[in-house]
């Protein structure tokens, strides 16, 4: 065929090809949208961390729908596979998502930790706990309660009860309440006093809510001062309640 | 020239091997429609499982609705057409189902926040009376 004629026929067939709607020769609006959308996805540097899969996805279906078009130039299968990429494009965009609330999920859940322990050792400060190596200590002070006698005063109600609110922050671990007293008066009375005092002290955060399971209470008489016994600051320090929140195991 | 040894005429012959020819065919398709439309269909309940009524309502509707038409392209004797429907209609549910998920992930990690907000208000608890 000379060059004259192919030429000819060629422009005829573009020609023809313009004038019917649906042009073969120009690739279909929905592979170059598609392509742009996976170029747009691509570059995206967190999607691409973030839902790797997906995004390869989007390669692979972009390819298929490449592929369609210049090996047989179908129109109808590319338009379809065009589709079925930027759908995976959404997709690979909702992975993302996904992941990174994940992230930031894991990330408040962090911090929320760390604000309810911090919040727990503030609690404690203010309580006047102080740790030892039974476990954590929270005194129950002799203002408290009743002077020389084992009920508890009015006041006493809401600091027991914060500390009730304290114990419920350790579920798994025993409690033990422990009664004491200054060295006035005989030995055995003491040793009652400071018996009943544990026991009003139990009974109060058994009331609370506090399983009794959890809790054994007694009485330790004026065998373990704090202070000494010698000033009335020193007695008054004495005459005390602890409540032991003992260690695991 | 060769004998014919074959006693039916040629013409039935070839009427033969067009019938078993479009039966293959036939068959061939069948398998594959059924198979593209049955993955539709679980990509669909799948996305129905993880709330997609709620969270992508109409990704949802959307691969129903080409999943029927599937059906009706399959009775209507046009396999290629149905075989883009369904194949549309899984990439629909896919993304009905990942659009849930993301939801869910953004409420969750919303969730949290409040709590860690709240907890912060609350940081300087009531001093005792």
């Amino acid at each position: 065929m000379s060059p004259y004629v192919r030429t000819r026929s060629l422009g005829t067939a573009a020609i023809l090809c313009l004038l019917v709607s649906g042009c073969t020769l120009q690739q279909p609006e929905s592979l170059e949208a598609a392509r742009l959308a996976y170029t747009e996805v691509a570059k995206d540097r967190t999607l691409a961390a973030s839902a790797p899969v997906a995004l390869y996805e989007v390669k692979q279906a972009l390819t298929r729908a490449e592929t369609a078009w210049e090996q047989d130039e179908d129109e109808v299968e590319t338009t379809h596979l065009a589709y079925v990429a930027r759908r995976r494009v959404e997709i690979a965009q909702a992975v993302a998502s996904e992941k990174q609330a994940e992230i930031e999920a894991g990330t408040l859940a962090e911090r929320r930790a760390k604000v309810l322990l911090e919040a727990r050792e503030a609690e404690l400060a203010a309580l006047k706990a102080r740790k030892t190596d039974r476990g954590v200590i929270i005194p129950v002070e002799d203002v408290l309660f009743e002077f020389g006698r084992a009920a508890l005063r009015p006041e006493a109600r809401s600091h027991l009860a914060r500390i009730a609110a304290l114990l419920r922050e350790y579920p798994e671990r025993d409690l033990l309440i422990e009664g004491h007293t200054d060295d006035v008066g005989s030995d055995a009375f003491n040793f009652g006093l400071s018996e009943r005092r544990a026991a009003s002290v139990l009974g109060f955060l058994v009331a609370a809510g506090i399983s009794p399971r959890r809790m054994a209470a007694r009485g330790l008489g004026e065998s373990q001062p704090l202070a000494t016994n010698a000033t009335d600051e020193g007695r008054s320090q004495n005459r005390r309640v602890e409540l032991v929140v003992l260690n695991e195991g | 020239m060769l004998k014919r040894r074959c006693v039916a005429p040629s013409w039935t012959l070839g009427l033969l091997a067009c019938a078993a020819a479009t039966v293959l065919i036939g068959c061939a398709t069948t398998r594959i429609q059924p198979q593209a439309l049955s993955q539709a269909e679980i990509a669909i309940r799948k996305a129905d499982a993880a709330g997609a009524a709620e969270h992508a309502p109409l990704e949802l509707h959307v691969a129903r609705q080409k999943l029927e038409e599937a059906g009706r392209a399959i009775e209507n004797k046009k396999p290629e057409v149905a075989r883009h429907l369904a194949e549309q209609a899984f990439v629909d549910a896919e993304l009905a189902e990942a659009m849930c998920r993301a939801q869910k992930a953004r409420r969750n990690a919303g969730e949290v926040g409040a709590t860690v907000d709240a907890l912060r208000g609350e940081s300087h608890r009531p001093a005792a009376d």
